[in-house]
């Protein structure tokens, strides 16, 4: 279309860099230099060494490596990049856990397929306690996480509810999956949560005062109790029902106010801060 | 005239292959331009720079997202711009958006007659708008933004925009009737 391509004198794009040009020729100019090569290179050698600092910094975002789906979905909710690369560097553990929480929730699952009062407990007992694990190994495995753990500058409750994030992400939604596709479990899948909840935010408190196994093994006690008493007092599914859940909410808030208190005074959990 | 062989496309083809040295030739022949249009719209040096590098990390994750039409610059601009208005959106780091989403559309009518004009009519109506209803014009119309874009971009709400944008083309088409008919630049 444009049969004249003039090109815009350099004094005029001079004037455009510079600022100094009204709306309607800046317009112009910049409608120009979109279908005009030369007029482009005109104004790049008007402009200074600007190349070379955007040029290093995309090639250093390029050669870094990309995170994971779920990790940028977690950044465009506001996940810093620096908890990104934490993230990023604890998912070499997503898939024992999630392997580790599929064969539990599904043998529990299995179990309660049988429609057996006995199955049921088992699912009860076992889902809840998932999330928990994988918290606790989170601060129990050696290697490359105790290496950051020991040398990264980061508050130590950060790290810890980071690792439960990532903890949580990879064994709940595969939990929650096999308890829902197994008949028999139903609105059950969804409604052990709360209890894993309090039960990871506990494990989390106590580990301020002992080490990870010790914390595991008191947190699993708790919660066994908590469910023969059920069983043996009513129904089972009593330990779930909506009388249950408000305790449970309570139970997490109180454990999520201990924990701040704890960290605040400079206790992390998993020891050694 | 001659006009220099314009080979962005085949450069944009090599960085779709994932040449890196490709890339590298498309950050030196557009990064001024590009920075310099930014800093009219957005004045901080330090936004602008994280713009820039936003937009060509999404042109190497996204360049076989280029359609193969137009302007390779029109494109990068499509791209730019709307990194920076989602910069603005979350001051935090965005993530880089696949650049298929992008709306290629940018030379538009409004740009060929702009091309053609530069202190004549719709120059002097264009500078008689009121600066409020020149800037939603120049990011709805020059820019090519939705106008939702153009409201995060100007910091008002949607209505103000839609409203002032109207207003705006309406001011200008009276002034323009008005105008004894002097065009003179031929069809």
């Amino acid at each position: 279309m444009t049969s004249t391509t003039e090109h815009e004198n350099a004094e005029l794009l001079a004037r455009y860099v510079e600022g100094h040009t009204d709306a309607a020729v800046s317009a112009s100019v910049e409608a120009h230099l979109l279908g005009c090569p030369s007029c482009r290179a005109v104004v790049a050698g008007l402009v200074g060494p600007v190349v070379d600092p955007v040029w290093s910094r995309v090639r250093a975002e390029i050669a870094a490596p990309r995170h994971s789906v779920l990790i940028r979905a977690l950044q465009r909710c506001g996940l810093r990049a620096g908890d990104a690369a934490l993230l990023d560097a604890s998912r070499s553990l997503h898939g024992p856990w999630a392997l580790a929480s599929f064969l539990l929730t599904a043998s529990a699952a299995l179990a309660s397929w049988s429609g057996s009062v006995h199955g049921l407990i088992a699912y009860l007992t076992i889902a809840p306690l998932v999330p928990v694990l994988g918290v606790v190994a989170a601060f129990a495995l050696p290697g490359f996480l105790a290496d950051l753990t020991a040398t990264a500058p980061y508050s130590m409750l950060r790290l810890a509810l980071l690792r439960t994030v990532a903890v949580v992400v990879a064994t709940v939604p595969v939990s929650v999956v096999v308890g829902a596709v197994i008949p028999g479990v139903g609105l059950l899948a969804l409604a052990w949560l709360t209890p894993a909840l309090v039960l990871c935010l506990l494990a989390l408190v106590v580990m301020t005062w002992w080490p990870p196994r010790a914390a595991a093994i008191g947190v699993i006690v708790l919660w066994l109790t908590v469910v023969v008493l059920c069983a043996g007092a009513d129904d089972v599914t009593t330990v779930l029902g909506a009388p249950a859940q408000l305790v449970y909410l309570v139970a997490a808030a109180a454990a999520a106010v201990l924990l701040v208190a704890r960290v605040r005074s400079s206790h992390a959990p998993g020891g050694t801060a | 005239m001659r006009t220099e062989p314009d080979d962005d496309a085949a450069v944009l083809h090599a960085v779709a292959a994932g040449d890196e040295r490709a890339l590298g030739v498309l950050v030196a022949r557009h990064t001024p331009w590009l920075r310099v249009r930014l800093l009219r719209r957005y004045a901080d040096a330090e936004v602008v720079d994280d713009v820039l590098q936003d937009t060509f990390v999404a042109v190497w994750r996204g360049a076989s997202g280029w359609r193969g039409d137009g302007e390779v610059a029109a494109w990068l601009w499509s791209i730019a711009v709307r990194r920076l208005v989602s910069r603005l959106r979350h001051h935090k780091a965005p993530t880089p958006v696949g650049t298929e989403q992008l709306d290629t559309r940018l030379a538009s009518a409004e740009d060929l007659v702009l091309q053609s004009v530069t202190h004549g009519d719709l120059g002097a109506a264009l500078l008689a708008l009121s600066p409020e209803l020149r800037t939603v014009l120049q990011a709805t119309v020059l820019d090519g933004l939705s106008t939702r874009e153009a409201a995060r971009l100007l910091h008002l709400p949607v209505g103000t925009v839609k409203s002032r944008a109207s207003r705006a083309r309406e001011a200008l088409r009276r002034s323009l009737v008005a105008l004894p008919t002097t065009d003179a630049r031929g069809a």
